[in-house]
């Protein structure tokens, strides 16, 4: 048992939980044993989110910073009633998703940066990477923004379409019609490359 | 969800089983609870469609999609630069100030993470040092030769080998067949150069007085300035015959041992047997062959004017085409679609060939010919026009002419308001 175990709330019922609850509690009682511990131990879960959400993987320190920051904010805020992984996994997914749409208002009044070749690739199983006319970044890419979101939430991180709509803030239907229209175009896409055969991308856009 | 698992035996269209793949993968997308031989079907189908076996591997690439460590990333400085924002909220510091601080610290470039949450350095932890990451210092990588870089010229560059694939020493023996594995040149200073493509192969006629046959391959021929043929020192033959000049040229074999001379770029002079004549840009030339453009409607023609030379199917061509493409050859691919669409125009694989050629010319930042190409395309419409049509506005934005790329891409949104390219072309209105 931890030293922070008896900070969990004395009222709330025995659950398999409780030594998660407790880590909680003391990280929000501003313990940095605890802290560190959650930290440590959430931070694989988070990084997961935030190298399929982010669009450069130059990002992903920055939004994974951001969303454990979130994480230890939100400790007191965890009851226990289910995994602590799960929790962590729907915090971090919110403030990953809120922290791109900054950058994006940020970057949109500079110059976007260039593209380049995105390392998340080499994680991939060989067999479907070298099956695709081009590598899937590129796909994702060409998506607009809620519509690749919806995807990767969906077939990246296994959220269920109404967990999709509660952390995109979006209607039910509204999340079905940007998944129905992401594959739509991810197959037009494919068709596309696999008539013209793949090419680097257009220099500029006009 | 209930997908019937065989569609009427009337429906002529694609593969039933295929079409089922399409509805259960978008249903399963949709959150539909699918049956237990519905989720098997999913699974275990492999679609004939060749596209739909793409969007099959992305479906898997997607369950993958961001697991795997990423080069640089740094777990300490992480933690302790989360932890320090943390612990700083938590303590009694003013609110106002650790949110300037947090600003601080991912204002700065992306790969350095900063602890400046806790603010004095007195406040700093072991852990809080560890959260100060350098960025990677810039890596010289090697540059890869540039097989048309400029003068000097070295007498050989890049890498030769045998035909046993011993790599070239010294002064090439006459009569050594070179293969070139890398872009490679061969030439002199003063008379001239061949650089040719990985892959292409020459013999070297003599050594003292540099001749080479060119036996394969693609490449550039580069006389020195107002050099005339018989002035040049280094002399180049194709299948006997003396070439010069300052061109771009594909020597095409055969496998029945015959040869064509293609240009893309400038122009050639032929010393033949029959004469001296001049190659320009689309001609192409074949020993035995009576005109120098003979890759007209496919090879009936060339060979009722006795050509030796056959040229090769549509596919084998948009596979070549494809080739170059994808290996960043754009001049190559740009000669392998032109020559495509002028053998087979009525193929079914001219359509794409005339928005892939615009593409490349794209690439090569030849806007004139991109706009041509995309506006053949355009003229007969296809599945592809969303491409053309975009391809188009880029050809028009690099030409300057505004009036017309701002109506195209006016009547491209109107037309195409959900298409990927949507955002950009409004974000530039």
């Amino acid at each position: 048992m931890h030293a922070w175990s008896n900070l969990a709330a004395p009222m709330a019922a025995p659950s398999a939980y409780d030594p998660e609850r407790a880590l909680a509690a003391a990280v929000a009682a501003g313990d940095r044993v605890a802290s560190e511990q959650l930290a440590r131990r959430l931070l694989p879960h988070v990084r997961r989110v935030a190298r399929a959400l982010v669009t450069r993987p130059a990002d992903v320190d920055d939004a994974s910073q951001v969303a454990v920051l979130e994480l230890l904010r939100a400790a007191g805020n965890y009851r226990g009633e289910g995994p602590l992984e799960g929790w962590a996994r729907r915090i971090a997914t919110r403030a990953v998703l809120r922290w791109s749409s900054r950058q994006r208002l940020r970057e949109a009044k500079t110059q976007p940066l260039e593209a380049t070749p995105d390392a998340r690739e080499a994680g991939l199983p060989c067999t479907a990477a070298e099956s695709l006319p081009r590598p899937l970044p590129e796909y994702l890419a060409a998506l607009p923004e809620v519509q690749r979101t919806a995807f990767v939430l969906r077939h990246t991180l296994g959220h269920t379409v109404p967990e999709i709509a509660a952390l995109s803030d979006a209607a039910v239907p509204t999340v079905k019609s940007r998944l129905l229209k992401a594959q739509q175009e991810l197959r037009r896409l494919i068709r596309r490359d696999l008539a013209l055969g793949t090419h680097p991308k257009l220099v500029s856009s006009p | 969800m209930n997908v019937p698992p065989h569609p009427p035996a009337s429906d002529p269209g694609p593969d039933p089983a295929d079409l089922r793949w399409v509805a259960l993968a978008e249903a399963e997308s949709l959150g539909e609870s699918l049956t237990a031989e519905e989720r098997a079907h999913l699974r275990a189908h492999v679609p004939t469609d060749p596209a739909l076996r793409a969007e099959q591997a992305l479906r898997e690439a997607m369950e993958h999609w961001g697991e795997g460590s990423l080069p640089g990333e740094d777990d300490e400085a992480v933690i302790a630069a989360a932890l320090a924002g943390h612990l700083h909220e938590t303590s009694e510091r003013p609110r106002a100030r650790r949110r300037v601080g947090l600003a601080a610290g991912l204002a700065v470039a992306a790969a350095v993470v900063l602890a400046v949450m806790l603010g004095t350095r007195d406040d700093a932890s072991p852990s809080e040092e560890l959260a100060r990451v350098d960025a990677p210092a810039l890596e010289d990588h090697d540059v890869p030769e540039d097989a048309h870089a400029p003068a000097p010229l070295p007498r050989v560059s890049g890498t030769w080998v045998d035909e046993h694939g011993a790599p070239l020493t010294g002064v090439p023996a006459a009569g050594v067949v070179l293969v070139a594995r890398s872009a490679a040149c061969m030439g002199h200073e003063a008379g001239g150069r061949l650089c040719v493509k990985p892959g292409a192969r020459v013999r070297v006629v003599a050594a003292e007085v540099p001749a080479l046959e060119w036996l394969e391959g693609r490449g550039e021929l580069t006389a020195p300035e107002g050099a005339t043929p018989a002035a040049m020192v280094l002399e180049v033959r194709v299948a006997g015959t003396r070439v010069a000049g300052h061109a771009s040229v594909v020597v095409e074999s055969t496998m029945d041992g015959h040869w064509s001379l293609a240009v893309e770029e400038g122009e050639l002079t032929l010393h033949t047997p029959e004469g001296v004549r001049s190659l320009g840009v689309g001609e192409r030339w074949a020993p035995g062959e009576r005109t120098a453009e003979s890759t007209g409607e496919n090879t009936a023609a060339a060979r009722d004017h006795g050509s030796r030379v056959a040229t090769p199917d549509a596919a084998s061509l948009l596979r070549q085409a494809r080739t170059a493409r994808a290996e960043g050859s754009m001049a190559d691919a740009a000669a392998l679609y032109r020559r495509l669409l002028k053998a087979y125009p009525r193929s079914p694989s001219s359509g794409p060939a005339w928005v892939a050629l615009g593409q490349v010319e794209l690439a090569r930042g030849r806007a004139q010919a991109a706009l041509e190409a995309f506006d053949r395309y355009l003229a007969r419409g296809g599945p592809l026009s969303e491409e053309a049509a975009y391809g188009r506005i880029e050809a028009l934005h690099r030409l300057g002419r505004t009036a017309e790329e701002r109506s195209a891409s006016e009547r491209f949104l109107a037309k195409y308001p959900g298409s990927s390219y949507a955002a950009k072309l409004r974000r530039n209105r």
